[in-house]
């Protein structure tokens, strides 16, 4: 939890020591994020719960619970699971002696975040796979999956040896567009326009 | 007539094409299995549409063999590297790795690999007897007993839920609230779908699963940064020590005698609860494997003895096994892997069940007889394979990552061919990853997910033919049983964690005094 002195922040781009997403630890980055991220699972449960009322009055039969009642039981399985999980963050943080850090809404240091390369390329990553999906429909998996990957290769540091990169993207997109639509029969997009009718001469040749 | 269907399972798989197929799924359960950033979990999602191209029992086979294979697979990079290619490893790395820099790795990958096969082929053996008298036992379930074992496995969830059992239940609501999403199963209205006919058919399980499993696990490799391998390099001396023997002389097993008849029914006890899968077999084996030896040597784990790499290999290896009885009996997975294997029987149009057996036999059988082969198999590849991780690590982490991502894509599109599944994908992904760091159990979700649109027709069809009356799930004692069992086991982590619940655990001698008063003070 962070000290009163010193900037709000999630993570100050210094690594932990701790790995959180050991299957072993049960430690979590931030307790105040966890606390919120608890507490609008529990708003979101609630919301969900009213939106359930367009459909209750749908049943089969007198004897049929209905539409809405599994949502339901879900839904108030969420909220006091969340209930609980919020008490036991609470707690934890009352033996810290950081109860009153919990309230404060978590703040976002840009600055500080983006500091940790390994944000920055978490963050990359997640733009260039969105990236991908978007170029991926009108231009085709063939034409769309080669610069994917050597975008993602020279993000995350690949980047002394071009051809190499080139030849990786090319080869990798083409064989495995292959693989799967041409000889698998798995359909991939295939793009509109002229893409499309590349694709389709590729996948004729083949 | 198990014995002659098994037969007719062998020679399912020993035939060219098959066979072909076997021996890739094993090695590619392996290397999956030891390449830090994949998993066997991850490699059975990406490969169920390659499934839809083969015959059911090849098709089921081969992911089978991949998960059993992918189990071991794990230990390789956990000894080698101190890394735990996948999660069922994370034990077999605090001897493993040790033993390793203490020159000792062709004893420790020996004892791996050789614990493994023999906690595998004994869950193997296991499944193959009892699933039979349990298929035939739960044929005679009517709906309300079906929900309560569906139920039981809900509750199970709770085991799963490392530190925080709330969590754990709450990443299982979110699983089960997925599949709410679409048309009510009962009367074919639109729920949830907040008027986009996109969400009409529901969320699909593919998409979904790969999001919160592979794309989360590339996010995490990805911000973690730094060298994907760390610590000792594999020299040539180690290689040519690793490869001088096959395996060491099988005189040197007898010590672990105790370890592995415990450790392997234990392990497929453990595999048969819905929730519990691999990865808690091998800490259940690591900690009883421990208490189960002698002084001398228990004082030892974490320093780097055989025992501290047999115990977990042993139990998680059986638990793989053990995993498919709930599977294939009652259509209820016992792991992760499970799961998503369930969720490819449902696509291809098979609900697991009591009649699986009868009606689906080649598929079962054939299923039976890859789980005992894989672990014959682990024995006879282990060695090339190894020599071949050895190489394959040294393809850059940012081609392999790439590499990745784009078999996600593909495996996401395969399964609708819609760009819908797609931003699912990189939306649960993204999700996956934050409630993987805050401790929310990914199993749990994908356990909700799968089960959740199994469980809700039976409940309701239940209250139909009771006519509303809820008394209906504890009138038959089948069903009473199965619904205050689940009761039970939701609350007992809870209730271990209580003052009371910890003098119990210790009087029982599951819990040190000394860790006993450091709690209490």
């Amino acid at each position: 939890m962070s000290d009163e002195s010193q900037p709000d922040v999630e993570t100050t781009g210094e690594e932990d020591e701790v790995d959180y997403t050991d299957p072993t630890t049960t430690e979590v980055p931030d307790a105040r994020m966890d606390f919120w991220i608890a507490i609008v699972l529990i708003v979101v449960s609630g919301i969900l719960f009213v939106s359930t009322g367009e459909f209750a009055g749908i049943r089969t039969s007198e004897y049929d619970p209905g539409a809405a009642f599994w949502p339901r039981a879900i839904l108030v399985v969420m909220a006091v699971a969340g209930i609980v999980n919020a008490f036991n963050i609470y707690k934890r943080a009352k033996e810290d002696g950081e109860v009153s850090d919990l309230f404060v809404m978590p703040s976002f240091n840009v600055g500080g975040w983006f500091a940790d390369s390994g944000n920055v390329r978490f963050v990359l990553v997640i733009l260039l796979s969105i990236g991908y999906l978007l170029l991926i429909y009108p231009v085709g998996f063939l034409f769309a999956t080669p610069p994917f990957l050597m975008a993602m290769a020279w993000t995350l540091g690949f980047r002394n040896r071009p051809i190499s990169l080139l030849a990786f993207g090319v080869v990798i997109g083409f064989t495995f567009h292959v693989l799967f639509a041409a000889i698998l029969n798995i359909a991939m997009p295939t793009g509109t326009g002229w893409f499309q009718e590349m694709t389709y001469r590729v996948e004729n040749f083949v | 007539m198990v014995l002659e269907q098994l037969g007719a399972g062998f020679a399912n798989i020993f035939t060219p094409y098959a066979f072909a197929v076997f021996l890739f799924a094993l090695t590619l359960g392996m290397l999956a299995g030891a390449i830090p950033g994949m998993s066997g979990l991850m490699t059975v999602v990406l490969l169920i549409p390659v499934t839809f191209a083969m015959d059911k029992p090849t098709a089921f086979m081969m992911l089978s063999v991949i998960y059993a294979a992918s189990v071991y697979g794990g230990s390789i990079s956990a000894i080698l590297f101190r890394v735990p290619g996948a999660s069922p490893a994370v034990m077999t790395l605090l001897d493993g790795y040790p033993m390793n820099q203490q020159g000792k790795l062709d004893e420790a990958i020996g004892t791996a690999v050789f614990s493994s096969a023999f906690g595998g082929i004994v869950g193997a053996v296991i499944l193959i007897l009892f699933s039979p008298l349990l298929a035939e036992w739960a044929l005679n379930l009517s709906d309300p007993e079906f929900f309560a074992v569906i139920f039981f496995g809900l509750a199970l969830v709770s085991t799963i839920g490392r530190g925080s059992v709330a969590k754990a239940t709450v990443a299982m609501a979110i699983g089960l609230f997925l599949g709410v999403i679409g048309f009510d199963p009962l009367a074919a209205e639109p729920r949830l779908t907040f008027g986009s006919r996109l969400l009409l058919s529901g969320v699909n399980f593919i998409p979904v699963l790969l999001g919160v499993f592979a794309v989360s696990e590339v996010l995490k490799q990805v911000r973690g940064g730094g060298e994907m391998i760390g610590g000792v390099q594999s020299t040539s001396d180690s290689e040519k020590s690793l490869f001088r023997q096959l395996l060491p002389p099988l005189g040197y097993f007898k010590r672990f005698k105790r370890i592995y008849a415990v450790n392997s029914i234990l392990g497929t006890l453990i595999g048969i609860l819905p929730g519990a899968g691999a990865t808690a077999g091998a800490i259940f084996g690591y900690t009883f494997g421990q208490r189960i030896s002698p002084k001398e040597i228990r004082e030892k784990f974490g320093t780097g003895i055989p025992e501290g790499v047999a115990s977990p290999e042993v139990s998680n290896n059986a638990a793989c096994s053990g995993a498919f009885i709930p599977l294939l009996t009652l259509g209820i997975p016992g792991s992760g892997t499970t799961a998503v294997l369930l969720a490819a029987l449902i696509l291809h149009g098979i609900r697991p069940g009591p009649a699986m057996i009868s009606v689906q036999g080649e598929l079962v059988y054939t299923i039976f007889a890859g789980l005992l082969l894989v672990n014959l198999g682990v024995l006879v590849l282990n060695r090339p394979i190894v020599k071949v991780f050895t190489q394959v690590r040294h393809i850059p982490r940012e081609l392999l990552f790439s590499l990745i991502m784009m078999f996600i894509v593909m495996g996401a599109y395969a399964a609708r061919s819609i760009m819908f599944d797609l931003w699912l994908m990189v939306l649960t992904g993204v999700i996956g990853y934050y409630m993987l760091i805050y401790n929310y159990s990914l199993a749990a979700l994908a356990i909700g997910l799968v089960l959740g649109p199994i469980a809700e027709p039976q409940f309701r069809r239940s209250m139909v033919k009771a006519t509303g009356d809820f008394t209906v799930f504890i009138d038959r004692p089948v069903s009473a049983v199965l619904v205050f069992a689940s009761v039970a086991v939701f609350l007992l982590p809870l209730l271990e964690e209580t003052p009371q619940g910890r003098k119990v655990r210790e009087k029982l001698g599951l819990i040190s005094p000394e860790d006993l008063m450091e709690d209490t003070e």
